[in-house]
């Protein structure tokens, strides 16, 4: 007598006389079984498990039917055809690092509009995969860091060191970071349609906020204890 | 509205509104005094975390909105906290979920506020956003009674993005209904500004994205979906394009601006944020709106449709 695990689909057949399915015995009663569609143990998905642990992703992607309500809603599908969040989820779960790597240049550009989210009848936040995917491919060294990524980072840091984010710091020092001139045309014609109208009491206020930034009188050591949960976490997951 | 309050709440600004959207918390202000009610600065608030924060670490959010709302709750006595911002309101209402929703994340934001020595978020506040907040405290009929300037049949694109209603799982009280906000076909906005005399047009693109938080990281995305949002406008019909987000509105603001530049796209909409054409159409002054340090001018428009002389 075989035990064998399965319920149905595409896999390869097992023809038995007596068969055992999940402790049920039924022999005679069928006797033509299929092995799981589904690779369950994928030695290729540990590093990505770890990620998906980490970003509390790990249960998401087991969780989707693939449906592709979250592809047919995506703000970025309708801008590039490519741009395949049902496809990337079945490529999270079944390990399929391979493919995940080609697509290294489109994951990143999730503009995070929640759409996926909102009507994922799994409850999968297919945003929340793509952040994590897009993270697991800069830190196993597929991409180069991203623009968004290094945007996030400027932005924790501004919150993180005084709580509260001043738009002057994290626009220079995200421009200097990844290398990019300050003064940019469109945001100059911005900053001059902006500046002939401004009160000079709203100009000295935000000039005050960029040399002083006040920020959270109370935050103290908050900062550090936040960041320290971000550290712990990563060292314990991601190793 | 809570019945010890009297239709006060706690006012939570939000980062840009100290920044590039000055004008947003000056007409806020000036709105929400002319209409009697009243609001108090949270104590020391911090920020949210955008949409940014929490790909760096997936609790840091839940744990800053935690605190805002403690800090409303415990050492300011409110139990309703207001958010002109739709970044802030996603995140209150996402801690909010958080809380009552994920045991795990709740322990991990106690466990970090004992850390800090701050007070710990445990539920209680509800969260309003600032069009949630008119509708719910003044209503359109005292709106159209203070409506005494009026916006004279100004056609209106009302932009709502994507924070004010996405994901739906978190805003439990909305879809209730004809007489509650909508997060397929958000109309409050739309219902206020009506009632203020304005002639709000359909609009496909009212919960499209802007390209938020990509707005600098990916910049030819933004272009992009902007110019989308604003063609869609214009073949709506619409003069101008009423914002509830300082994140929308300045990339709206920006990215016409990279349009124009970038791939010659032209258009004569202006973007205001809707507390500036309430105000006006009080008969509040443009300037105390803040209307002039908009990226569009409206000036010459309004004039034309004599909404100010």
């Amino acid at each position: 007598m075989k035990t064998l695990k399965g319920y149905g689909g595409a896999g390869e057949t097992h023809e038995k006389d007596e068969a055992i399915v999940d402790g049920m015995d039924v022999s005679g009663s069928w006797n033509r079984m299929y092995d799981e569609r589904v690779i369950e143990e994928n030695p290729d998905l540990e590093s990505l498990e770890g990620f998906l642990d980490f970003f509390d992703r790990g249960d998401d992607p087991y969780r989707c039917i693939q449906c592709g309500s979250c592809t047919s809603v995506c703000t970025m599908h309708a801008q590039e055809p490519d741009f395949d969040p049902r496809f990337w989820i079945y490529l999270a779960r079944t390990g399929r690092e391979e493919e995940l790597i080609e697509n290294r240049d489109l994951v990143w550009k999730c503009v995070s509009c929640q759409k996926c989210v909102n009507v994922c009848p799994g409850d999968v936040e297919p945003e929340g995969i793509m952040k994590t995917l897009s993270e697991w491919l800069q830190h196993e060294g597929y991409s180069e860091e991203t623009t968004p990524a290094t945007f996030d980072d400027t932005f924790w840091e501004e919150v993180r060191d005084d709580g509260r984010m001043e738009e002057g710091h994290l626009l220079t020092t995200y421009f200097k970071r990844t290398g990019q001139p300050l003064r940019q045309d469109w945001l100059e014609t911005y900053g001059r349609r902006v500046a002939k109208g401004l009160p000079v009491r709203h100009g000295l206020a935000m000039m005050k906020n960029y040399l002083l930034t006040p920020g959270s009188k109370t935050w103290g050591n908050t900062g550090d204890v936040l960041q320290s949960y971000v550290d712990t976490r990563k060292r314990r997951d991601l190793k | 509205m809570s019945e010890n309050q009297d239709g006060r709440v706690a006012y939570y600004p939000g980062c840009a509104l100290e920044g590039t959207a000055r004008p947003y918390d000056a007409s806020t202000k000036a709105v929400v005094k002319t209409l009697g009610l009243e609001m108090e600065e949270i104590e020391d608030w911090s920020c949210c975390g955008a949409m940014e924060v929490k790909n760096v670490g997936p609790a840091l959010e839940t744990y800053l909105s935690g605190r805002n709302l403690a800090i409303a709750q415990k050492e300011m006595n409110y139990d309703r906290v207001m958010s002109p911002c739709n970044g802030c309101y996603n995140n209150l209402k996402k801690a909010e979920h958080d809380v009552t929703t994920d045991p795990q994340k709740a322990e991990t934001m106690k466990e970090l506020a004992e850390k800090a020595g701050e007070p710990a978020y445990t539920g209680g506040v509800e969260s309003l956003h600032l069009l949630e907040w008119l509708m719910e405290d003044v209503g359109l009929e005292r709106i159209r009674q203070r409506s005494i300037q009026g916006l004279r049949g100004l056609k209106i694109a009302n932009y709502y993005g994507c924070m004010y209603v996405r994901p739906a799982k978190i805003h439990p009280e909305k879809n209730q209904g004809p007489d509650t906000e909508s997060t397929y076909d958000p109309h409050y906005m739309d219902d206020i500004l009506d009632a203020a005399g304005a002639e709000s047009v359909p609009f496909h693109h009212k919960t499209a994205c802007c390209g938020g938080p990509h707005t600098l990281s990916d910049q030819e995305t933004s272009t992009d979906l902007v110019t989308e949002i604003l063609r869609g406008a214009e073949e709506a019909g619409a003069e101008v394009i009423a914002t509830e987000c300082p994140t929308c509105h300045s990339s709206l603001e920006m990215h016409m601006i990279r349009a124009e530049e970038e791939t010659g796209f032209q258009t004569d909409i202006k973007i205001m944020y809707f507390t500036q054409l309430l105000g006006l159409a009080f008969g509040l002054k443009p300037r105390k709106l803040g209307v002039h340090i908009n990226s569009t001018d409206p000036t010459e428009l309004l004039r034309k449709k004599r909404i100010i002389r």
